[in-house]
């Protein structure tokens, strides 16, 4: 589960790495760096001809600079950004969660959960689950404007007071009221609200420690799909 | 004298290359904001980048240099070091170990010891790890100048200090991110500048057979000269090609050398930190390609009085044939300008990556295990990610500290090598245990560790020092059986003494020391670590498919030059 409206980060505790934009891929240097450095062979061949090296007639910075620009545009090719490629062009926003994505939490002992918290992270098994609690500070489906979909199952168990979720299904809406010691597995698109006043109820939540996030508006969820 | 002149077109790619390396650190420096991201790249890498690096690291113009000459001297066998000498281990640190290291959460190697036994262990390790990462990173700074000093005539400090303030530029800014896209920028740069000496050097040898042809079996075969120790010209037997190689030094480099074993703590998740060695173990296999195809082109072409290739002599032994400069000597005997820079520049590339390389482990291990655990263990991430920018500035400066006294006293190569079997072989023995046999003990281990790295420390130093008494003793035979063994030999069998005793001392004194509990081994040990499920996940997915692949090429690599 995630903060409605903010890219998921780890908890302050934990040394997350940075969630958002990333990187180039190194591909797309290496294609470029390759590319560069062909033209520049290729030239320096046209410039000095046959030289005096051994196999100097076969004009080995020709072809191989040849070579060289071929597979600097093969590695260009296949990892330059574009709208099919590494960012999503969509509607919506993707964020990802990556490992570790949650704190160094004390063992044996219980553990800390802070109040009037939308989304706190408490522990979790790297390359495996975390947990965490989620307390929502709205208080009615209607003020719910965005869902998000996980591409992982997300388990939620009623702690106290009231929660109910909103998930978008065969292109409308319908609410779960969390019920306690009744886990609910959710793999729809979600959001969830306390009927009975802002972060008045407290969900536990289980969840893989790495996963994209693809948030949308709740009507883009309900919008029939197109054939 | 110069042997090869730069054109200004070299000049340009030389200076591009820099250029490029920089900018790539200014670029990354902006996703580098958290620990997580300086010292472990955020560990969001895919195997692929993570393997090529983990190889990068590993691979330096060093090596290439060293072992393009070594095949001169020793045939076919260098290509040992890429095979038997690699493999095995990377594909067993994919299997079985990389589960421990990565589940643990650790952000280093004497993390893992930490966790395993206790903070003696850890700094015992972090220590040892760091002063060899920084005699490492200067030693190769110093080589660096020396060859290219000789072969281009280029001032040694201006080379020195040029690579080590671009260095120590990228790394600061972009951390290990940098350091990994530099590294897999070098693999592709070496391909791209030195794969084409091997290709005209066979074109102008008539073809791949006339490689191999009229070969002496001494040179041209990879086993059947290893059972008598004068069958070969390493003069060493296959059990200290197994035993020594095979197994002590080279699982213990590749298992528990932070420098290499960092870029797979990169990866995005535990199944491509799995594959990271394993995808690394594809490329190490086709390396001989280059380095020992151009070795024994070198060789042929030696042995050919009318081809007018000769080695150039060593600048602090003149009287002796410097090997390291063959490959240096194809480049000027078959690159036109514009190859000729791209040639100086994959070998720039690979000495500057092999230092960013140890720069970037020993500002991890100095950052996490020596300055958290012992110093500040209360310091925030943002300080620590300041600490390991100051870790790299100072790291670089001691590096050239290092490279200035390896300039004043050369013979201080002669102690890398014992290093190596002083630091990795024992540790592996040590992390054998500790992974894979609850039983074993903090205080076992720290005490079987100190044994193992003195008895190959002595080995090395009674060889050095009473090398013929040693001789007419027959302690030399005893050690390495062998009565004359090569240095080579002697490195292997000292490096396996290393390991022999240290497991023994571990092993035995575990039975008179308290273990931890099952509790605090959770996840450390073999027995105690959930298994990888990999129920869901398609065959073509599995380490151990890929593993296997490689397991069947090295076979057949090693029947085929049998």
């Amino acid at each position: 589960m995630s903060q409605k409206d903010k890219p998921l980060s780890a908890a302050p505790e934990s040394a997350a790495h940075t969630v958002g934009p990333e990187p180039l891929p190194i591909w797309f240097f290496v294609g470029i760096i390759l590319g560069v450095y062909g033209v520049l062979v290729v030239i320096a061949g046209l410039v000095s001809g046959e030289t005096d090296t051994v196999l100097g007639h076969t004009r080995p910075a020709l072809w191989w600079g040849a070579v060289l620009v071929a597979v600097g545009y093969v590695f260009v090719a296949i990892s330059r950004p574009g709208p099919d490629k590494a960012e999503y062009k969509g509607p919506g926003r993707r964020v990802q969660t990556r490992p570790p994505s949650f704190p160094v939490a004390p063992v044996d002992t219980p553990l800390a959960v802070e109040q009037d918290k939308v989304w706190q992270v408490l522990c979790g098994d790297t390359a495996h689950w975390r947990a965490g609690v989620y307390s929502p500070e709205l208080t009615s489906a209607d003020d719910i404007v965005e869902l998000e979909r996980h591409d992982c199952p997300e388990l939620f168990l009623l702690m106290d007071g009231e929660v109910t979720l909103l998930i978008a299904e065969g292109g409308k809406t319908r609410q779960i009221e969390l019920e306690p010691g009744k886990p609910v597995l959710v793999t729809a698109p979600h959001s969830g609200f306390c009927p009975k006043g802002p972060h008045s109820g407290r969900a536990f939540v289980v969840e893989r420690d790495s996963f994209d996030t693809l948030y949308q508006k709740v009507s883009e969820w309900t919008a029939p799909s197109k054939v | 004298m110069t042997v090869i002149h730069l054109t200004t077109i070299d000049w340009i790619i030389i200076v591009l290359y820099f250029v490029a390396i920089i900018g790539i650190g200014l670029y990354l420096r902006r996703f580098t904001k958290t620990g997580e991201d300086f010292f472990m790249a955020g560990r969001r890498n895919s195997s692929w980048v993570a393997g090529l690096a983990f190889l990068s690291a590993n691979l330096g113009a060093l090596e290439i240099l060293g072992w393009t000459g070594g095949t001169m001297k020793y045939g076919m066998a260098v290509a040992h070091w890429y095979w038997i000498g690699a493999i095995p281990a990377m594909l067993f640190l994919g299997l079985y170990m990389m589960p421990f290291y990565y589940s643990s959460k650790i952000h280093s190697v004497p993390g893992y010891l930490k966790l395993r036994f206790d903070e003696r262990i850890r700094l015992l390790n972090a220590i040892s790890f760091a002063v060899m990462t920084l005699l490492m990173s200067g030693i190769n700074l110093y080589l660096m100048a020396l060859v290219f000093r000789t072969i281009l005539g280029w001032d040694w400090n201006v080379s020195m200090w040029v690579s080590a303030i671009a260095i120590a530029s990228y790394i600061t800014l972009g951390g290990l991110m940098s350091a990994i896209f530099t590294e897999i920028v070098q693999f592709f740069l070496i391909w791209a500048g030195l794969f084409l000496v091997s290709v005209l050097g066979v074109m102008e040898l008539g073809g791949p057979g006339e490689v191999f042809q009229g070969l002496p079996e001494n040179m041209g075969r990879l086993w059947s000269t290893m059972g008598n120790a004068s069958n070969n010209e390493m003069h060493v037997t296959w059990a200290g090609i197994v035993m020594g190689l095979g197994f002590v030094l080279s699982f213990g480099y590749w298992t528990t050398d932070f420098l290499v074993v960092q870029r797979a703590f990169s990866s995005k998740d535990l199944r491509s930190a799995r594959l990271t060695p394993i995808t690394a173990s594809f490329f190490k296999m086709a390396l001989p390609f280059i380095v020992v195809v151009a070795g024994l082109v070198a060789w042929k072409l030696t042995g050919q009085a009318h081809s007018g290739f000769q080695l150039l002599n060593h600048p602090n032994n003149p009287g002796e044939l410097w090997h390291d400069t063959a490959l240096p000597m194809l480049i000027a005997r078959y690159y036109p300008p514009g190859l000729v820079g791209l040639g100086i520049t994959a070998l720039l590339a690979g000495f500057m990556a092999g230092q960013a390389g140890n720069v970037s482990a020993f500002n991890t291990v100095w950052t996490y295990d020596i300055y958290r655990a012992v110093i500040n263990p209360k310091a925030s991430d943002a300080h620590l990610v300041w600490m390991g920018r100051v870790t790299t500035i100072v790291g670089i400066l001691l590096s050239v500290g290092t490279a200035y006294v390896a300039m004043q006293f050369n013979t201080i190569m002669d102690y890398i090598q014992a290093i190596f079997s002083w630091v990795n072989a024992p540790l592996f023995a040590t992390f054998l245990l500790g992974m894979f046999w609850k039983r074993t003990t903090s205080t076992a281990a720290f005490v079987g560790l100190i044994c193992g790295m003195l008895v190959s420390f002595s080995i090395f130093i009674g060889f050095k020092l009473f090398g013929p008494s040693m001789a007419s003793s027959g302690l030399a035979q005893m050690l390495t059986f062998s009565a004359d063994p090569s240095e080579m030999s002697r490195n292997l069998w000292q490096a396996t003494w290393g390991w022999v005793v240290c497991f023994a001392v571990t092993g035995g004194l575990s039975f008179f020391t308290k273990p931890k509990t099952d509790a605090e081994l959770e996840g450390l040990v073999k027995g105690l670590t959930p298994k990888t499920d990999e129920a869901q996940v398609p065959l073509i997915g599995r380490p151990a498919f890929w593993a296997a692949i490689a397991a069947v090429v090295l076979v057949a690599l090693n029947l085929y030059f049998w």
